[in-house]
């Protein structure tokens, strides 16, 4: 019998997001999802002067809360004809890796672990622990309602390998932080750096500095050889029928990244309809079939057939995956594809393949870090500052990242006042509604979808539509 | 005075519940916040709104205060958007049930759209329409962050979905509850968990002032701050590459309009604060921030203008 099926709100992902599925004999026939809220931040920039858009549009998102910063301030060097010296760049994506891979904990922990382990084995803990005792009693004693209802489903019940993730659940909370004063000893706080400008960085870096971001790279380094990879092992080789479930189209693109020290970490290219192409921003379009905005992209709530505030970009018409997935795959890492042989899972669009890109991501990432801090050569400049008062005209392109994917701002400026403001953001590629006759990514990831323990709650949908690491503040921008 | 023990607790009581409007402390409060009995500790419910969750983030990554102690050893977290393990009408329950057990404090973050309804929408219904309703369920309303303090980001410019701040949506709704705003973009963490904090241990709510904790923001970030005698001997920065030491007045920064205790509270384990690491404040707590003029006020703009003309000039 087919039925329809609404989660709203869907929890633990970023934003306000709806999802309705079409279901038939315990499958989903049919998905359609909806960004649920709508600030306008293109128009708060409208007016304004181009250098505020570093401060504005870093503040799109306090998940991905340094990518916007970078972004802007790489369209903004590029309206300003003004790039950063080398110094400058290596403490930029010093930031921005560090963030990434704090994100990515972030996602496979705090938001997605909850739906594949059972966190009440912890009830059933008799060893001596103290750390594990202390989270045993405030389970037991406080009752958290946030941790103590959840979805109908299969988790993992092993106790001792439950008890494992379960812990580093909460190390990974701690590993954050850290991740985060790493960051802010260069950019002065997190979320939100000020210190970075177009131009590049203000602050003055001593060689304390770099040591205490060295020692918070180690620490991100041990939990991520000995806990974070592991546990996605875990539960990748627990679940191996997520690698054929969540099947996008499998065309995807990336951005050129981490271009400090010349050789980019991650390269520039899409993949559609099986074959790979270079990337060409002309290829690119928002479409607006399905979403709240009138022909000139104004707001318009009542527009009849619409259901989301994300927009649609394509390329050349067709919807494109991004994640750390796709650059892995445009890529060709053989670090990854190493970890898939592993799995015995194939190179290739699903839910589990994007837990693991996340992984392999990160790993690569703490190598390049480390890489760029050596790379870092004191006495040289980290900034060669633009002059605010220049009355600026013209176009600037940053083409970047963030975790969930890659990311594109553009600016226009006449006579010193941004005329025009545009971000094509990771999760409007993935989330975007249906367009130009075809489903969004996710949606269509989403057919084919069992959904067997809850008709209400789907835990099925939500493990796929969270392997996506949804961010909606950035795509209802 | 003199008390005793006894009327302490009496008092204690009373106070909770003049504060409060229900009782929300009794005896407990004597007790110390960490010694709380843990079910009695206070419930704590997060809701989003027009937010982009990096004052939640700010949370999770502390400062001096650490998340994990917070929600362990001193409230009793129940909802949280980014943190429930349920999802849809399971999630939806939870706040029900929670919030008709008993007391609970209401974290809000993000402002509401009062025009442009459909700009949020939380369970199929406006959170316009829906807020209010959890609102009066709670015993206080804490408004954390610049946009649910002040309208913010989304409130600026052309403020496309009629974006308002928490405590003008509570009058509009007329919802009678204590409101304490955590100005920030983001919160600083000390500021939010630490004022929580503060109200579990004594019951009562800290001074404010225009409904904020004075104790955070005693003063002007430019009278706290490092670079003051910088200021004092008219040592300027002109080019962020060579001087790293200089007052960033004339780099258009807003430490002299902006209460906060940033220079000494500091960031992210304490490791470092905005003019710190050379960049000026853009005065992200302030009530008018993002400011209708440049975030970096161009030295030009303010050249000729006596000391509190200029202060008017950085409020705009």
């Amino acid at each position: 019998m087919s039925k329809t099926i609404a989660i709203e709100p869907l929890t633990r992902i970023e934003g306000h997001l709806k999802v309705e599925t079409h279901t038939d004999s315990q499958r989903v026939t049919d998905a359609f999802i909806s960004g649920q809220m709508y600030r306008g931040f293109e128009k708060f920039l409208e007016n304004r002067h181009p250098v505020d858009a570093a401060r504005i549009a870093q503040r799109v998102c306090g998940v991905c809360h340094e990518v916007h910063g970078v972004a802007s301030i790489i369209a903004l060097e590029d309206l300003y004809n003004n790039p950063s010296p080398r110094n400058g760049h290596i403490l930029r994506d010093m930031i921005l890796g560090l963030h990434l891979i704090t994100d990515h904990f972030l996602h496979f922990y705090t938001l997605c672990v909850p739906d594949f382990v059972d966190f009440t084995q912890i009830l059933n803990y008799n060893g001596g622990d103290t750390e594990i005792l202390a989270l045993k009693n405030w389970v037991s004693k406080t009752k958290p309602q946030f941790v103590l209802k959840r979805n109908a489903g299969n988790y993992i019940t092993h106790t001792s390998t439950a008890l494992g993730i379960v812990a580093n659940y909460f190390q990974a909370l701690k590993i954050r932080s850290m991740g985060a004063s790493g960051m802010a000893i260069i950019g002065a706080k997190a979320p939100f750096s000020h210190a970075v400008l177009p131009g590049g960085i203000t602050t003055d870096i001593t060689p304390d500095k770099l040591m205490y971001y060295h020692n918070v790279l180690e620490k991100v380094k041990h939990f991520t050889v000995n806990c974070y990879i592991p546990d996605v092992m875990a539960v990748a080789k627990h679940f191996k029928e997520y690698f054929n479930i969540g099947v996008s189209y499998g065309n995807f693109y990336s951005n050129k990244t981490f271009t400090a020290l010349g050789k980019p970490i991650f390269e520039s290219g899409v993949i559609l309809n099986g074959k790979r192409e270079a990337f060409s921003m002309a290829n690119v379009k928002e479409y607006l079939d399905t979403s709240f905005y009138d022909g000139s992209g104004n707001p318009n709530p009542k527009k009849k057939n619409a259901y989301s505030w994300t927009k649609s970009p394509r390329y050349k018409g067709e919807p494109v995956e991004v994640g750390p997935l796709a650059r892995l795959i445009i890529g060709n890492n053989s670090y990854f594809s190493g970890m898939m042989k592993k799995l015995g899972a194939p190179v290739k669009s699903s839910t589990m393949a994007r837990h693991v890109a996340r992984a392999a991501e990160t790993r690569i990432l703490l190598d390049h870090m480390y890489n760029l801090l050596d790379s870092y050569r004191f006495g040289e400049p980290t900034i060669r500052q633009v002059d605010f008062a220049r009355k600026v005209s013209g176009k600037g392109i940053g083409l970047s990242l963030a975790a969930r994917g890659d990311l594109i701002h553009q600016i226009e400026a006449s006579n010193g006042k941004i005329t025009r403001y545009n971000m094509i953001v990771p999760s409007t590629w993935n989330f975007g509604p249906a367009a130009n006759g075809k489903r969004g990514v996710v949606e269509q990831s989403l057919v084919g979808t069992p959904v067997a323990y809850s008709s209400e709650n789907s835990i099925e949908v939500g493990r796929v539509i969270r392997s996506y690491d949804p961010c909606t503040a950035c795509s209802v921008h | 005075m003199n008390m005793t023990r006894r009327q302490f607790l009496e008092n204690c009581a009373k106070v909770s519940s003049m504060v409060f409007g229900s009782c929300v402390f009794t005896n407990e409060v004597a007790e110390g916040f960490t010694r709380l009995s843990e079910s009695k500790r206070p419930q704590l419910i997060f809701i989003q709104s027009q937010c982009c969750t990096g004052c939640s983030i700010s949370a999770t990554y502390g400062n001096e205060e650490d998340f994990i102690n917070f929600i362990s050893n001193i409230v009793r977290l129940q909802v949280h958007p980014n943190l429930s393990f349920s999802q849809g009408t399971d999630y939806m329950r939870s706040i029900i049930e929670v919030s008709n057990s008993g007391p609970f404090y209401l974290v809000c973050e993000g402002s509401v759209p009062a025009r442009m309804k459909e700009a949020c929408i939380f369970n199929d219904e406006p959170m316009y329409d829906y807020l209010h309703k959890l609102m009066k369920k709670a015993a206080a309303v804490v408004a954390s962050g610049t946009c649910a303090c002040y309208g913010g980001i989304p409130a600026s410019n052309q403020n496309v979905t009629g974006a308002i701040p928490i405590d003008e949506y509570m009058r509009r709704m007329k919802v009678n509850k204590p409101l304490i705003k955590i100005p920030g973009c983001p919160i600083n963490p000390d500021r939010l968990l630490g004022t929580v904090a503060y109200i579990v241990a004594t019951g009562k709510i800290p001074e404010l002032v225009k409904g904020v904790p004075k104790k955070y923001y005693p003063d002007l970030i430019h009278n706290q701050c490092g670079r003051y005698q910088a200021f004092n001997q008219g040592h300027y920065t002109k080019n962020f590459e060579t001087e790293k030491l200089n007052c960033l007045l004339k780099n258009g920064c807003r430490g002299p309009v902006t209460y906060s205790d940033c220079p000494t509270r500091r960031w992210n384990g304490k490791v470092s604060v905005c003019i710190e690491s050379n960049a000026p404040c853009i005065g992200c707590i302030h009530q008018e921030f993002p400011f209708r003029t440049a975030l970096y006020l161009e030295e030009e703009s303010f050249k000729d203008l006596t000391w509190s003309e200029m202060k008017k000039q950085m409020e705009k």
